[in-house]
């Protein structure tokens, strides 16, 4: 589904030109963003929450190279399901 | 510090800088939230555009432990949600880090490999060089100690800059070297032993010049964490204007920032408007939040009525912040502010 698809459905949903739901949606990403650039984690209901985290240095084989290389720290964004979308996506099979 | 945002705080933020009921942001971001659902449901996989996709992964049936007991248990096959970042996302959540890059570690098998690269040249190097270091020899007989020492290190320092200036000019990736580098770098560094041999001290030194690329580059690495602050400071006040983004420093509020990025600390409403985080108190910074840092249409000493402008709306903001946080006095103080960047506007 696309950016304009969700634009479109929500404009219609929410009674909102597609204009004014388009600067929502950019304020919206942007807001993320920058919350997590700015270290600050945060939960979406029922899909999951959010945080950036440092994964710190590393020594670690490059195939290429054949040899050890020596990994950086990095801030990555780290993503955790919430429970409900986990227990909604395994429904019917066996839990836990 | 990994200090988190409640839905509310995301939804009224939403609102403010939108201008739409907090009711419709709230409906807008649960219908985000809903169609990347439905889409998860229904194709396994989803997109929020500029900010990140998320997949199902079937995830197989594994052995684990119980944490507490130690039993080994048998975790099903069950399906589980990965979420990739976008590249900006990426980018911008690791710009503390992204001046570093990896680097190859040399003391394992690569020196092998290196050598045994490097070994077939040696042999003309040697021939070409051999002159060199009996000549000098002769003379440093005749001489005194000191004199040597001194020829030593002066054709040392030559041949370490040569080395400088050749591999600078290649802009090797500091990766592999000697794959690239062989019709020039054997003679150096042969060259270098060769002298080097003599005196012993010198020799680790001039090796070091040879792979000066990897250690140079790895010592920022190591203590990266405190460092990074004051490299990027380094970048933000090199460039003489406005840089884009700056990484705040422990103690710093944005009037200090603001003097250092615009030179003017009354400046310091821009950034809070350009960056307007979800607290409410302008005072309220955390070290190693990324600021972006607004351009000015004039220069700092003289600032067009446009930016004039943005101050004055800036300011407003600041004021209602403040009046937020409960800091009434500041309020008005920087209410005051606005009206007076408002007056010079129109000028």
């Amino acid at each position: 589904m696309t950016k304009a698809d969700v634009i479109k459905q929500l404009a219609e949903e929410l009674d909102l030109t597609q204009e004014e739901t388009d600067q929502l949606y950019d304020s919206f990403v942007e807001g993320m963003i920058t919350l997590l650039s700015n270290n600050r984690g945060f939960t979406l209901p029922g899909l999951g929450s959010f945080h950036a985290e440092v994964r710190t240095e590393h020594k670690s084989y490059n195939p290429h190279y054949q040899q050890m290389m020596k990994i950086p720290p990095k801030k990555v964004v780290h993503f955790k399901q919430s429970s409900v979308l986990r227990d909604e996506l395994n429904e019917g099979e066996d839990e836990q | 510090m990994s200090n988190k945002v409640t839905y509310t705080e995301i939804v009224e933020a939403l609102s403010r800088k939108t201008g739409f009921s907090k009711s419709k942001s709230e409906e807008f971001i649960k219908g985000v939230i809903g169609l990347a659902k439905q889409d998860l449901d229904e194709n396994g996989k989803a997109v929020i555009t500029n900010f990140g996709s998320f997949t199902v992964k079937e995830v197989a049936e594994r052995q684990g432990q119980n944490p507490q007991t130690g039993e080994p248990i048998t975790i099903p096959a069950h399906k589980r949600v990965n979420f990739s970042a976008y590249k900006p996302l990426r980018e911008r959540v690791n710009a503390p880090f992204a001046h570093l890059e990896t680097e190859l570690l040399e003391e394992e098998s690569g020196t092998d490999e290196q050598e045994s690269e490097v070994t077939p040249p040696p042999k003309e190097a040697e021939a070409k060089k051999e002159p060199v270091s009996p000549s000098s020899r002769k003379k440093d007989n005749d001489n005194s100690g000191l004199m040597i020492a001194a020829l030593l290190l002066l054709v040392i320092v030559a041949l370490a800059s040569g080395w400088f200036l050749m591999t600078a000019d290649e802009e090797t990736p500091a990766t592999d070297q000697a794959a690239i580098e062989t019709p020039q770098t054997p003679e150096a560094t042969e060259t270098m032993d060769d002298v080097a041999m003599e005196e012993n001290s010198e020799e680790t030194n001039t090796e070091q010049v040879g792979q000066a690329d990897s250690p140079q580059a790895t010592e920022p690495q190591s203590d990266s964490l405190p460092e990074n602050p004051e490299t990027t400071e380094q970048r933000a006040t090199g460039s003489v204007d406005t840089p884009e983004t700056y990484q705040v420093e422990s103690g710093e509020w944005y009037w200090v920032i603001a003097e250092k990025v615009y030179g003017e600390s009354g400046f310091w409403p821009l950034l809070f408007q350009a960056n307007e985080t979800l607290e409410d108190d302008p005072d309220q910074l955390y070290p190693s939040m990324g600021l972006e840092v607004p351009e000015l249409e004039g220069t700092v000493a003289t600032p067009t009525s446009n930016d004039y402008q943005r101050l004055a709306l800036a300011s407003t903001m600041v004021s209602e912040a403040y009046q937020r946080a409960g800091k009434t006095e500041k309020a008005e103080e920087y209410a005051r502010f606005a009206e007076k960047w408002e007056r010079q506007s129109r000028q």
